[in-house]
């Protein structure tokens, strides 16, 4: 099926289109004035667009321990509804090596997620995220954020799932948040949802967390 | 469930039933997975899938060969990209809004005749009678106001205050309709009553004509034959306040200009 514009692979002219981005992440660096890299504790040293095929961009830092956590948003720009919108991200979590793949061996110092959120740096409170944790044993995790707290569903994917790049689909709807990766539905969430208007928001935490991305796309519905 | 035969050749059925026969169903119809959301349209004896995901952007375009000039802007992010140039004339500013759907706010000061737009420098590289703009933009212009005006579409100018040809979808304070401004001082109503509302508007211009839709609604009325532009063009969206003590705004959520 093709299409007379851009604007039509979305939407027919007949429907005027709301707030609607897309990020594929190429190029000699990341798009300055579009994107906001930030750190809340630590640095953001290593961040840039990456030399490798599906490189993308990467996210990373060099401080200690937990304190380390680096940030790419829109510089609170929050364009996107809490009440009606959607996020997809193409993403992985470089897991530090060696990494094990049975869970025998716990990671004890790798997180990284994305989604969409509030005000930075408090990219923990109202919005919609994937969060992957700290250990071998643990599972990816949808989760959505009030005004106050952040609370999760575990989805059925061990952690070393995230370390190939997947699609993560989050969408918000008025009294829900859904989750899909790669087209399946994870989980549906009806409580703790965000309060604000959102913007997209990708973190890193741990000095050995690398965050990689070839793919932002969001859009009110 | 069973397959089911709609109204205007449309069938529904699971991605399971087996679909009819197509000898004895007409070219063009449709027939919908109701389990998987697929759609398939029956032509020359054979059913396809047709809101199948193309795998390339310029493969999605309604093109042969996506060689033509093409762009595109979201306004979404921290600042406006560096693609655009900001020409204010007396004081104003074009900002990205922090507000669900803001995109980009244009405005001006309450001094007269002052204005903000955005355009590409006088890097024009659209052609006069061959080309398509459509802009997204939602006005704050007050229709109780005098000479306030958005303007949306392509200009040959170096900027919209300075004049010249252009093909522009304004919504003009004090106006009747919404109006197609095809050339310099050269307007032609659409068939809308002036308002406010976020619109969608796309202007195309052939060796013809010039023509412009609103909200997907050609507006035959404003169609022109003559008065074509014979200039180069370059995507402008720019706001004017004329007098009186309020300001002037115009959000900007999408541009998207290519040559046909």
């Amino acid at each position: 099926m093709t299409f007379g514009s851009v604007y039509e692979i979305t939407n027919p002219l007949s429907t005027v289109a709301k707030q609607h981005f897309v990020e594929w992440f190429s190029g000699k660096e990341l798009p300055a004035r579009r994107w906001a890299l930030t750190n809340n504790g630590g640095n953001n040293t290593g961040s840039t667009t990456h030399d490798g095929v599906d490189g993308g961009y990467t996210l990373e830092g060099t401080g200690s321990g937990s304190t380390q956590q680096s940030l790419l948003a829109f510089n609170d720009k929050k364009l996107f509804s809490h009440t009606g919108s959607a996020i997809i991200w193409v993403a992985k979590l470089s897991l530090p090596m060696p990494a094990s793949l049975d869970g025998t061996n716990s990671i004890t110092a790798s997180q990284g997620g994305w989604g969409m959120c509030g005000t930075m740096p408090s990219y923990w409170l109202n919005g919609i995220k994937i969060n992957v944790p700290t250990t071998a044993t643990s599972v990816i995790n949808f989760g959505t954020m009030n005004n106050s707290t952040e609370t999760y569903t575990a989805t059925d994917l061990p952690v070393i799932v995230a370390a190939d790049y997947k699609t993560y689909k989050l969408e918000q709807k008025s009294s829900s948040a859904i989750c899909h990766i790669d087209g399946e539905l994870k989980s549906t969430r009806t409580s703790g949802l965000s309060t604000t208007a959102m913007q997209p928001f990708l973190y890193q935490k741990y000095p050995d967390s690398d965050v990689h991305t070839v793919f932002c796309e969001a859009w009110n519905t | 469930m069973a397959i089911a035969y709609k109204g205007g050749n449309r069938i529904t059925g699971l991605s399971t039933d087996t679909r009819p026969d197509v000898i004895k169903l007409v070219d063009g119809t449709i027939f919908t997975e109701t389990d998987t959301g697929k759609e398939y349209i029956k032509y020359y004896g054979d059913w396809t899938e047709r809101n199948q995901p193309d795998n390339s952007a310029g493969l999605s375009l309604n093109y042969a060969d996506e060689t033509n000039q093409h762009f595109w802007d979201f306004f979404s992010g921290k600042q406006l990209s560096s693609r655009w140039n900001t020409d204010v004339t007396g004081s104003g500013t074009a900002t990205m809004s922090d507000s669900i759907n803001g995109g980009l706010l244009l405005q001006t000061s309450n001094g007269t005749n002052h204005t903000t737009e955005i355009n590409f420098d006088g890097i024009r590289q659209y052609t006069p009678q061959g080309s398509v703009v459509i802009g997204v933009f939602k006005p704050d212009v007050n229709y109780a106001n005098t000479n306030h005006f958005s303007d949306v579409g392509l200009i040959a100018g170096t900027s919209f205050y300075a004049g010249g040809q252009c093909l522009l979808c304004e919504v003009h304070s004090g106006q009747t309709y919404i109006r197609f401004r095809y050339a310099n001082e050269s307007w032609a109503d659409t068939s809308v009553a002036f308002h406010e509302n976020r619109t969608v508007t796309k202007i195309e211009s052939t060796d013809s004509n010039s023509t412009i839709s609103l909200d997907g609604v050609l507006q035959s009325s404003a169609t022109q034959t003559g008065s074509l532009p014979s200039n180069k063009l370059q995507p402008c969206a720019s706001i004017w306040h004329g007098t009186g003590s309020s300001t002037a705004q115009l959000h900007v959520n999408y541009m998207e200009a290519y040559n046909t």
